[in-house]
């Protein structure tokens, strides 16, 4: 079972919306009310650790039953039948808990007043129960926009992991409007708490205490500041997830440039996402026939090669190095008749597709004339004629091919360009017995007799001009070389 | 209207109107919320007032000059790269030197006004309530500042787009976090510092009076709400700007499909990303794209000329792949002063992975045809290697002429190639092979028969591309309509000139490959036809 830490979330959500709303409570009533902390434990404390205790409980609770399904699901402990219904739950869920909020704090609120007229006695005039009442709703409004806003970026991971296509016939609603709400709030909750000031003082006929209401402003407008704060951050940072979504799609390889950008509540932003994926897709269609072409041209080139690893009698042949999508390497291991067999290796250096398609003509023709029982200069420099008008200015053809003959032991060699043959012989302590070096404009060709214990190597060297310029693009692509063993016995 | 002039016509009732605004509401404040008389008002203030908004304003206006010169040359003249990215460079900076200008414009004057208070006219000593001016001018110019800030950007951001920059040329990127933040604490502080003046300055004349109180409250919550408004208005229009802008991306050819670049801060932050993974694709692509048509440059130079004249025959093709390249075949080869060879194929599949096994057939058949034999024993020959080669994966179906120029014979062996047609004076005849193609059975023996070629008569040779075009009904052409064009053609003209009249009635796909695709958008095969005709006079032979 996986964690989901969601309704883990939504609980400290609300315990850090209750504390910091407790706070300002407290705050106020000493220095708007001029009440000493232990006026406020008579029966303040004692009541607000209660509501505290009812709502953060009511809130958790509407949380898990709205969200139960999504946790279940991200916990891996059902598999959700409509992906849709629960998408449309965790859009909704937001709104829904700012409402309630604002509903349960009425309540709350109501039930705080009522209780203390009970039990305290109160004298308090219906003109100061509205201003409270009043004060205390423009609080909770506040509160409600900022669990909106936290509920919003904690969702938002979730949504993005249902992987949404699109936000469907969801309502649309917009990310901007918090922002909005936040303002009228706070600005009430400045202004009212200013009146009630003024109100009182009238009441009490007292003089204005100028340093309690500019502190009570002050504690207001750093409320109004904290929250405000957390909504536009949370913006910047969907618009900077956004971004840093894209940019990781553009240092991907091929494949992932149309990737898609995941998509959180059907707002301006999830419209964007939504604008940003369709325009993927397009570009992704756009782009497929062409990429089904080079997978399809890299499977034919791959089926033109032969098995990497195979054995005459006595001689273990083996090839390696990587032979791209769509290149100009090859390497080649051809059976012959009597025992006979034909190594070869070779490269055609230009840009990746022209060059496969001399590859590919390369290899057959090589095969046809090897087989006729051409020699193995001979076939190299009858190809290198077919091909030299052929073939644009940039492009040459370079290979090596060795003819080996079991039941005599000796091999024929040639090689032209920047592939190399060599034999090592392991009697010898692994000295090199004979070598065409590579980098010839024109054919070598030669023949020695092999003794067990030998390697030869026919390999396109390293030392190749610089690839890059050639447009031959993957420079860290390993050469091509083929091996012949002749076993020890 | 050049967009310039536009957006300058704009700026100017801006600030003529914020000017007009600013007179009512500083006078206003003097009179409501600081309980200045308008006799008092009319003494000193007034005038101070209307002449340093006239000075601000026209600083405003002078300096939004300056730093527009660029912008103003470049939509005079449509200057070039460089000018484009000066001409940005200044419309992005100008809501962050407006905003601040007037920010320092406001301090300023409040500094002169209230040094002028204390210092020169000593009208009042320095202390609280020139303190309580200070803060609440310089929160109220943070304000305006920031609302500038938001109002010239969206001024701005039409011609930003016009001039349709793909990045920020390296300007330092921003945040909106700062200015809405910034906007919303000065907003704050101007309603917090109006509330709490009003109170003193009411208990200071004996009571406050509420109604006095709720029109400030009134007037601070609309001027806020107003601002709150523009701010958030800007920022929808801008991710509205990039959403239509997305989607407007498939309208444009691909190497103009980006999202102009309007601001600094996360909306044109995310706009960069897009227009740079774009860019990538573009790149990455371009790439695939130019290697292609290199590989088309290498199989047009593996195909021989279009036109050839060999004894007495005389030949003409035409052959266009559906893609860049194709898996389309057709050869001419001379092998003696007598003999000359004809092949027509076509590689099972399309694009480069058919072109890979073309280049193939191409060098194996010109090695088969040299070594000799037999029309049959040269297909023979070639099958088998072919078959070795492609592991039954693919296939080629194939047709190989052997021509004597002497004799002025022909004989023909058809791998699994469809039958081709001899146009005789007025009558057309199918010759039908019944074959397999090449690549299935490694063992099979072909044979080849002889076609008779009579002076005058036309041996037609296509692929199955030629059958299956699409007309713009979307049904394919079929042989009857082949049959039909062949028969259509009139007596006596040259291979080339046939060739050319069957085009059109065929309605071969144009050579423009890109013009093609976009045309019909369906994907064709590749159209290959090739026409050999031995020439009316038999002294041509011996020529």
């Amino acid at each position: 079972m996986r964690k989901s830490p969601l309704l883990r979330q939504t609980l400290a959500i609300y315990l850090l919306v209750i504390i910091l709303g407790t706070l300002l409570l407290i705050a106020k009533n000493v220095w708007v009310h001029d009440l000493r902390l232990a006026d406020l434990a008579e029966y303040f404390f004692g009541a607000m650790a209660v509501l505290n205790i009812v709502f953060v409980s009511l809130m958790q609770l509407i949380s898990y039953v709205r969200l139960r399904g999504v946790h279940r699901y991200f916990q891996g402990r059902t598999v959700f039948p409509q992906p849709d219904r629960l998408l449309r739950r965790l859009f909704r869920f937001p709104a829904e808990l700012f409402w309630s909020m604002i509903a349960l704090s009425a309540v709350l609120s109501v039930a705080y007043h009522g209780a203390y007229g009970l039990f305290m006695k109160s004298s308090d005039t219906w003109n100061d129960l509205l201003g409270s009442f009043l004060s205390e709703q423009a609080l909770a409004v506040t509160l409600a926009v900022m669990v909106y806003g936290l509920l919003r970026s904690a969702l938002r991971p979730y949504l993005q992991q249902l992987q949404q296509s699109g936000t469907g016939s969801a309502r649309r609603m917009s990310a901007i409007r918090p922002l909005m709400l936040c303002y009228m709030s706070c600005f009430v909750i400045i202004s009212l708490d200013v009146l009630r000031n003024l109100v009182d003082v009238a009441e009490q006929e007292d003089e204005i205490d100028i340093a309690s209401l500019a502190s009570i402003v002050i504690v207001d407008f750093l409320f109004s500041l904290a929250v405000f704060t957390l909504l536009i951050r949370g913006l910047r940072q969907e618009l900077r997830d956004m971004a840093d979504g894209i940019r990781s799609l553009s240092s991907g390889s091929r494949a992932q440039l149309h990737g898609a950008i995941r998509i959180g509540f059907p707002d301006e932003m999830g419209q964007l996402a939504e604008a940003f994926n369709a325009e993927q897709e397009r570009a992704a269609r756009r782009y497929d026939q062409l990429e089904e072409e080079l997978a399809l041209a890299a499977s034919v080139q791959q089926m033109l090669l032969p098995e990497r690893v195979c054995r005459f009698g006595s001689f273990h042949v083996h090839a390696e190095g990587t032979i791209a999508e769509a290149a100009g390497e090859w390497y080649d291991i051809v059976p012959l008749d009597r025992g006979r067999f034909a190594v070869a290796c070779g490269v055609v250096l230009g840009r990746d597709m022209p060059a496969a398609l001399v590859m590919s003509a390369a290899l057959v023709l090589l095969r046809s004339e090897i087989r006729q029982g051409r020699a193995a200069g001979d076939a190299l420099q009858l190809l290198l004629s077919e091909w030299l008008d052929l073939l644009p200015k940039d492009m040459r053809i370079h290979m090596g091919v060795a003819l080996l003959d079991p039941s005599q032991n000796t091999v024929q060699i040639a090689a032209v360009g920047f592939v190399g043959i060599e034999v090592r012989r392991l009697s010898e302590g692994g000295a090199a017995v004979r070598c065409l070096a590579a980098g010839q404009e024109a054919v070598q060709s030669g023949s020695l007799s092999l003794q067990r214990g030998d390697r030869m190597t026919i390999a396109v060297e390293a030392g190749a001009p610089d690839h890059a310029n050639l447009g031959y693009k993957r420079e860290e692509r390993a050469h091509t070389r083929v091996s012949v063993c002749y076993d020890t016995g | 209207m050049n967009p310039y002039r536009l957006m300058k016509r704009k700026l100017v009732r801006l600030y003529v109107g914020m000017m007009l605004g600013l007179l009512a509401a500083m006078n206003g404040y003097n009179a409501y919320v600081d309980g200045s008389t308008w006799a008092h008002i009319f003494r000193y203030d007034f005038y101070f007032v209307l002449a340093g908004n006239a000075a601000v304003f026209a600083m405003l206006g002078v300096l939004t000059n300056m730093r527009l010169r660029k912008v103003k040359a470049f939509f005079a003249e449509q200057g070039g790269p460089a000018a484009r990215t000066g001409a940005l460079r200044a419309l992005l900076r100008l809501p962050a030197v407006v905003g601040l200008a007037f920010l320092a414009g406001c301090m300023l004057l409040s500094f002169v006004y209230h040094f002028a208070e204390i210092v020169l006219l000593r009208i009042r000593p320095l202390g609280l309530v020139v303190i309580r001016h200070v803060m609440i001018e310089l929160a109220a110019g943070a304000t305006l500042a920031i609302l500038l800030h938001g109002v010239v950007r969206m001024i701005a951001s039409p011609c930003a787009s016009l001039l349709g920059k793909k990045d920020m040329e390296g300007m330092r990127p921003t945040s909106l976090f700062w200015p809405w933040l910034g906007a919303y604490a000065s907003l704050l502080a101007v309603t917090c510092l109006m509330l709490v003046w009003s109170v003193i300055n009411g208990s200071g004349m004996g009571g406050v009076r509420l109604e006095s109180m709720l029109a400030v409250c009134l007037f601070t919550f609309l001027f806020g709400l107003f601002v709150m408004r523009l701010l958030t208005s800007g920022l929808l229009r801008d991710i509205g700007a990039l959403t239509r802008g997305m989607q407007a991306l498939r309208e444009e050819p691909a190497n103009r499909r980006f999202i102009p670049v309007t601001g600094r801060d996360e909306t044109g932050q995310l706009a960069e990303a897009v227009n740079a993974l774009q860019d990538q694709i573009e790149r990455e692509y371009a790439d695939i794209r130019n290697e292609l048509r290199l590989a088309q440059e290498v199989q047009r130079r593996l195909l021989p000329a279009a036109q050839h004249e060999i004894g007495c025959f005389r030949i003409a093709c035409h052959a266009r792949p559906a893609r860049e390249v194709g898996g389309d075949l057709y050869d001419v080869l001379r092998l003696s002063d007598r003999m000359f060879a004809i092949a027509i194929g076509d590689v099972s599949g399309k694009g480069m992975s058919a072109a890979l096994v073309m280049s193939a057939v191409m060098t194996l058949f010109r090695s088969e045809a040299r070594r000799g034999g037999t029309a049959g024993e040269m297909m023979t020959r070639l099958n088998r290697q072919l078959s070795e080669t492609l592991r039954g994966s693919m296939m080629v179906t194939l047709g190989i002429g052997l021509f004597d120029c002497r004799a002025g014979t022909l004989s023909y062996a058809s791998g699994g190639h469809l039958a081709p047609y001899v146009i005789a004076r007025g009558s057309i005849r199918a010759h039908l092979f019944s074959s397999l193609p090449l690549g299935i059975d490694a063992e099979e023996r072909y044979s080849e028969e002889q076609i008779a070629l009579n002076p005058g008569e036309c041996l037609v040779l296509y692929t199955d591309g030629v059958i299956e075009r699409m007309n713009a009904s979307g049904t394919m052409l079929g042989f009857e309509r082949l049959e039909s064009a062949l028969a259509d053609v009139p007596p006596g003209y040259s291979p080339t000139e046939m060739l050319a009249c069957l085009r059109t009635a065929l309605q071969a796909p144009a050579v423009d490959h890109e013009a093609e695709l976009q045309q019909s958008g369906i994907h064709d095969d590749d159209w290959t036809l090739m026409l050999i005709q031995r020439a009316d006079e038999e002294g041509a032979a011996d020529a």
